[in-house]
């Protein structure tokens, strides 16, 4: 062999042996930027990644094919790469993704395809893809101006032990422990049998620890042991500091939701065990591997899941370290929202008081707003009442190392989500309430969110009901709801006003039958710089009304435009004048969205 | 960008075997060396001797005349284990669709070795039913041979646990393989116009009875076939049946880099002093979603017996043509060959009903397989080499017995394709031998959806020299070096999945044919150790202990042998 064989041979094989490598240099080296100017510009789309394309069969390990919805459905990370043009013709901006790590595989016949039952917080779940398609996912929003958010769980690991109750070293169903939990001590004097059946997988609340129990009666703590089911993934919790007893609270299921104590130190139901986020040790690992994340990837913001049931100093902590990493890694305006389930508006504001996180999913609303009055036709004074809340119940000042933007301002607005039916459950057809919804989530305040399949008008009951596959859709872009969304969607970023212009409420109405203004809602959307817009909408479906109560012996709606400018509807074109006395009558169809804008300011085609 | 040091590895192992490719084989074709012929790979041998075959020499010692050969060993690799997870589509999952060796007691197994041991073998004594077999060979004869390929081994981890085996490529070093044996069972009959012979070998895959205490053993049937020689004219021969139909191995990689079908078919074939032509045409319907679907379906007639319904019912229709020159002739002490090398795949398109109950339409397919081989041998020094070059596209990238990885939905090959260069080479010297494999492999899988994923380079290098002490006793020690890369990122350490392997054995044995690095039967000791680095372990599932073992041991005994089996034989059957 001479030397210029050898050349050309070395030569060659560097190229084959490249080749492979060089298919990864785009997900190689992870940049990290802002991606994001202000978060109430974007338009949140949430989805189930295991529900929402299935791009890759070759991950589709224990995957139902039956329609099964408690069990892996095969969606994953390249099914998000090659549905983004459905993204993008639908108008979304950011997509929150459910979790992306390592979960418990299956239990008790469930699988954990949601995301929601961590076992290693430093691996990828594998039904997913892996990181190289994770980060490509990523670049491939981003080059499409896409933002990503990632949904995390920082109050509990998934069931990562059993409590042995009976000191017989094996999980059971059914063993005899446990005291009232009202009480937790049978020197209370409450009139039960000490003894109850319970489970150790998932045993009921104990203040003082799970006890562990014999034919005599207590005999202390129970101890804890950890599964070895490497088949399911139900082993070895990462990272190793939750291989400790110590790492959680060992205080049970939470069964008083109105009991504080519970709901921050019991397990989450399902034996999900409630990490001692007390400690700093923990704290220290969770900040530590959920930022990295975000480092490793390129993520703008979380969604965090379970915040009522971890204590305030943990959030006080948490968020302003992850800010602080982030930020030094050249990532600002990362976005911190959280999830507390409840409709009690000052609890979820909680929240967001200052040194806490930057959002809450607005829950309060959900049920107030889009359940009461969009979908039970309930009066419209209830989104004036709940709007008057928010200076006192949110934080009214932007977090420091934030999003800049106040809480109150800057609300994550949901009609539905994966944890409740969707608005269509149970009238599947009756659309006009839905699109009613659809037009005060993209025209209030705050930074909408739509659930992924409400373009599709999917209409399943609870939990797993709500989490269809979207390919049973086929992905259709010429339905109504669709077509619809996407509309609104254009609307609202071509007119700033909408996005970022302060919420100004200008009717509400308490009649709800066939009164003049029954089911009317209208506000405007006001910026300094002179943007506007005013948004009127019907919310009930039995007929017309107006902005006025005339007929009842009221007047017309005021509103902030000058007197004798011209309005006009962006979504039929309909041209209006406001009244020398700075006032406005629109009538308004059933169901129907009007959003007008200043003549000047009009783009005919959206 | 830059490349870890597996890569520069993989790549100077790459880069070795294009060398070899583009510079040292058109230097070994242009300055051949006179010499003895018996470590011809492929070598026509006595292709025109009326001889029924090897069992001529069943029951003869071998000298270490005949030994110098690439012999074709199978193996059975323990299903499940890293290897197959990143096992070629050539050999898709089916361990055992590797194959035999061949060969009587003392004679090379290989087809090289099959050539060398003919031409060694002339005017030796014939055995087999009929007695002598010379140039004055009766009319009529009739032969029944048995014939075997098998290795067993017994092995420790050194932990307490079994010796595995440990390896992370698709064709890895042959030292710590599990057992794996092939009974075949053989009818020669010489008519009044031609030859014929009816071949049946019954594979058993490890592990054994003796050991797991199951009595049921994992059986196939790798032959099936009748052949007939001479048929209408000296040289043609024709087959059908079922038949592992092959070329020449890597023995110590056990593959065989270029032509390796497993099918159901039939064949032609034409050998010429300078030329063999070969031809066949092959089916193959693996019982996979991908072409078979069987439904029960109650009985339309009120009978109670449920009926069996193809949903999908489409085989893989292989044509493959081979034709190999030989400049030198094939009865000299040396010589060279050409061999240039196609398969073309084909299969219709069907329909599967999905478990959802809706039916998927799934096209038709092909691909192919191009491909080249250049050999040579010297007799004298028992030495020969053999480079190979392959290329297959579409369903061509695929084994007849495999299919596409991700059956779930891909319902399209036309993405895939297969790279691979190899390199075997054997040499000795008085008491001394060596041998040598190597190869690398880039192989990209057909998911529509992943055409920048899934794509994996892969190689190993392997080299065995020998010693012999004494004419029965020797010693050979086995070091190689095997690496896989792939295109997915290792989530804990952000690089690209892959590792690296270095592998050193040593194996004492007795032969009792005598030398030759080809000989068998071999009784031996095996000791390996296997070094992993950290890419190779994550390959692992972290439960597998393996995942945490920088160093693995395999220590045991073992033998291994072939003896007079078909699939080796000479050129004119193969």
């Amino acid at each position: 062999m001479d030397r210029y064989q050898l050349i050309f041979g070395a030569a060659a094989a560097l190229t084959l042996s490249a080749c492979v490598h060089s298919e990864l240099d785009d997900v190689r080296d992870v940049e990290i930027a802002t991606h994001v100017t202000d978060w109430r510009d974007e338009v949140i789309y949430q989805l189930i990644v295991d529900r929402f394309a299935d791009g890759d069969p070759g991950n589709n390990h224990r995957v139902d094919y039956t329609g099964s919805l408690a069990r892996y459905q095969g969606g994953d990370w390249q099914g998000v790469i090659d549905k983004l043009p459905y993204l993008e013709e639908l108008g979304v901006t950011t997509i929150w993704i459910s979790p992306i790590v390592l979960n418990v595989d299956a239990d008790a016949g469930i699988d954990g395809y949601h995301g929601y039952w961590q076992i290693d917080l430093e691996r990828l779940n594998p039904h997913f893809g892996d990181l190289a398609t994770l980060r490509r996912m990523i670049n491939a929003c981003h080059d499409k101006d896409i933002k990503v958010v990632l949904d995390i769980v920082t109050n509990h690991m998934g069931q990562a032990f059993y409590y042995d109750i009976n000191l017989n070293g094996q999980p059971d169903q059914n063993v005899s422990g446990g005291y009232p939990v009202e009480h937790g001590n049978p020197s209370s004097g409450v009139l039960r049998s000490p003894v109850q059946h319970v489970t150790e997988y998932d045993p009921d609340y104990d203040g003082r620890g799970i006890q562990a129990f014999t034919s005599l009666g207590e005999a202390g703590p129970a101890p804890i042991r950890f599964f070895d089911m490497p088949d399911i993934f139900r082993n070895d919790p990462m990272p190793a500091i939750f291989q400790n007893d110590w790492a959680y609270n060992l205080r049970g299921r939470v069964v008083d939701w109105n009991n504080r104590e519970q709901v921050v130190y019991g397990d989450f139901p399902g034996g999900l065990k409630d990490i001692r986020t007390e400690d700093p040790r923990v704290r220290d690992e969770l900040v530590r591997v959920f930022s990295d994340w975000v480092l490793r990837l390129d993520l703008d913001g979380f969604r965090i899941d379970t915040l009522k049931h971890v204590e305030y100093g943990f959030w006080e902590d948490f968020a302003p370290r992850v800010r602080e990493r982030v930020a030094a890694a050249g990532k600002d305006n990362f976005l911190l929202f959280g999830e507390a389930f409840d409709g009690d508006d000052a609890l979820v504001g909680s929240y967001t008081m200052p040194g806490r996180i930057d959002s809450v999913f607005y829950f309060p609303q959900k049920f107030r707003v889009f359940d009461d009055v969009f979908r039970r036709e309930g009066p419209t004074t209830k989104v004036e009442e709940l709007f008057n809340l928010r200076p006192t119940n949110y934080g009214t000042i932007p977090q420091a190392g934030g999003i800049g933007v106040p809480p109150t301002a800057a609300l994550v607005n949901f009609i539905d989500n994966h944890d409740v039916s969707r608005f269509l459950f149970g009238a599947p057809d009756d659309l006009g309430p839905l699109h009613a919804a659809l037009g005060y989530l993209l025209t209030e305040d705050g930074i909408p969110c739509i659930y992924y399949g409400t373009e599709q008008a999917f209409a399943g009951g609870n939990d797993p009901s709500n989490r269809e596959p979207l390919w049973w859709s086929g992905y259709a872009t010429d339905g109504e709801t669709f077509r619809w969304v996407a509309r609104l969607t254009r609307i609202r970023r071509e007119y700033e006003a909408l996005r970022r212009g302060d919420f100004i409420i200008r009717w509400t109405t308490d009649r709800v039958g066939d009164e003049q203004d029954a089911g009317i809602v209208a506000f405007e959307r006001t910026m300094p710089s002179g943007a506007y817009a005013l948004i009127a909408i019907n919310t009930q479906g039995r007929h017309p009304s107006e902005t006025s109560a005339s007929s009842l012996g009221g007047g017309s709606m005021g509103v902030g435009a000058p007197a004798g400018s011209t309005l006009v509807d962006v979504l039929t074109g309909e041209r209006v004048t406001v009244t020398g006395a700075g006032q406005l009558n629109l009538l308004v169809q059933p169901h129907q969205t009007r959003i007008l804008v200043p003549e000047a300011d009009f783009i005919d085609g959206l | 960008m830059s490349y870890g040091p597996r890569a520069v590895r993989t790549a100077l192992l790459s880069g070795l075997l294009i060398a070899l490719f583009s510079g040292a084989a058109p230097s070994f074709a242009q300055t051949p060396a006179p010499g003895a012929a018996e470590a011809a790979p492929d070598s026509p041998g006595d292709a025109a001797d009326p001889t029924p075959s090897d069992a001529a020499d069943e029951g003869e010692p071998a000298g270490d005349e005949q030994t110098s050969a690439d012999p074709a060993p199978a193996v059975a690799d323990d299903i499940g284990d890293a290897g197959d997870a990143t096992a070629s589509a050539s050999t898709g999952d089916i361990d055992d669709a590797d194959a035999p060796g061949a060969g009587a007691v003392g004679q090379p197994a290989s087809p090289e070795a099959a050539a060398a041991a003919a031409v060694s073998a002339e005017g030796e004594e014939a055995a087999g039913n009929e007695g002598d077999v010379d140039d004055e060979a009766p009319e009529f004869w009739s032969a029944f041979a048995f014939g075997s390929y098998g290795r067993v081994v017994a092995a420790s981890d050194l932990m307490g646990g079994t010796g595995r085996d440990a390896d992370i490529v698709a064709f890895d070093p042959r030292i710590d393989e599990g057992t794996y044996l092939e009974l075949e069972l053989r009818r020669e009959d010489q008519w009044a116009f031609m030859q014929s012979k009816i071949v049946a070998t019954l594979a058993i895959g490890g592990p054994l009875f003796h050991f797991d205490g199951d009595f049921d053993e994992v059986l196939a049937i790798r032959n099936l076939y009748l052949e007939l020689i001479d048929v209408a004219a000296p040289g043609v021969s024709i087959w059908a049946g079922s038949r592992m139909w092959r070329g020449d191995d890597m023995y110590l990689l056990d593959t065989w880099p270029l032509d390796n079908l497993n099918a159901v078919g039939g064949g032609l074939d034409y050998t010429h002093d300078l030329f063999q032509l070969r031809s066949a045409v092959a089916l193959a319907r693996p019982n996979d979603p991908f072409q078979t679907q069987i439904i029960d379906v109650p009985p339309e007639d009120g009978s109670f017996t449920p009926t069996d319904v193809f949903i999908l019912d489409r085989p893989r229709l292989v044509l493959a043509l081979k034709g190999t020159y030989f400049p030198f002739g094939t009865g000299e002490d040396h010589g060279a060959k050409l061999v240039l090398y196609t398969e073309y795949h084909s299969i219709s398109d069907g329909n599967r009903q999905t478990d959802d109950g809706t039916v998927e339409a799934l096209p038709s397919d092909d691909g192919y397989v191009i491909g080249a081989q250049l050999g040579g041998w010297l007799v004298d020094d028992h030495a020969f080499i053999n480079i190979f070059a392959r290329y297959a596209r579409g369903l061509g990238a695929y084994d007849p017995l495999g299919v596409p990885f991700s059956t779930g939905a891909v319902i399209s090959t036309a993405a895939a394709e297969e790279t691979l260069i190899a390199l075997s080479a054997n040499y000795e010297y008085d008491f001394m031998g060596v041998q040598v494999a190597a190869y690398y492999r880039r192989f990209r899988d057909a998911d529509p959806s992943l055409l920048e994923r899934n794509l994996l380079g892969e190689g190993a290098i392997d080299i065995r020299p020998h010693v012999w002490f004494l004419d029965w006793l020797g010693l050979a020690v086995d070091l190689s070096y095997q690496a896989l890369e792939e295109t997915g990122l290792d989530v804990t350490t952000d690089e690209p999945v892959g590792g690296e392997v270095w592998k050193l054995g040593i194996l004492p044995f007795i032969s009792p044919g005598g030398r030759g690095t080809y000989t068998r039967p071999h009784l031996r000791l095996i000791y390996s150790a296997t070094f992993r680095d950290e890419g190779a372990r994550r390959l692992y599932h972290s439960a597998d202990p393996r995942a945490s073992r920088e160093v693995e041991h395999f220590i045991g005994i073992g033998a291994e042998w072939w003896i007079d089996t078909s699939s080796y034989l000479g050129p004119q059957l193969r």
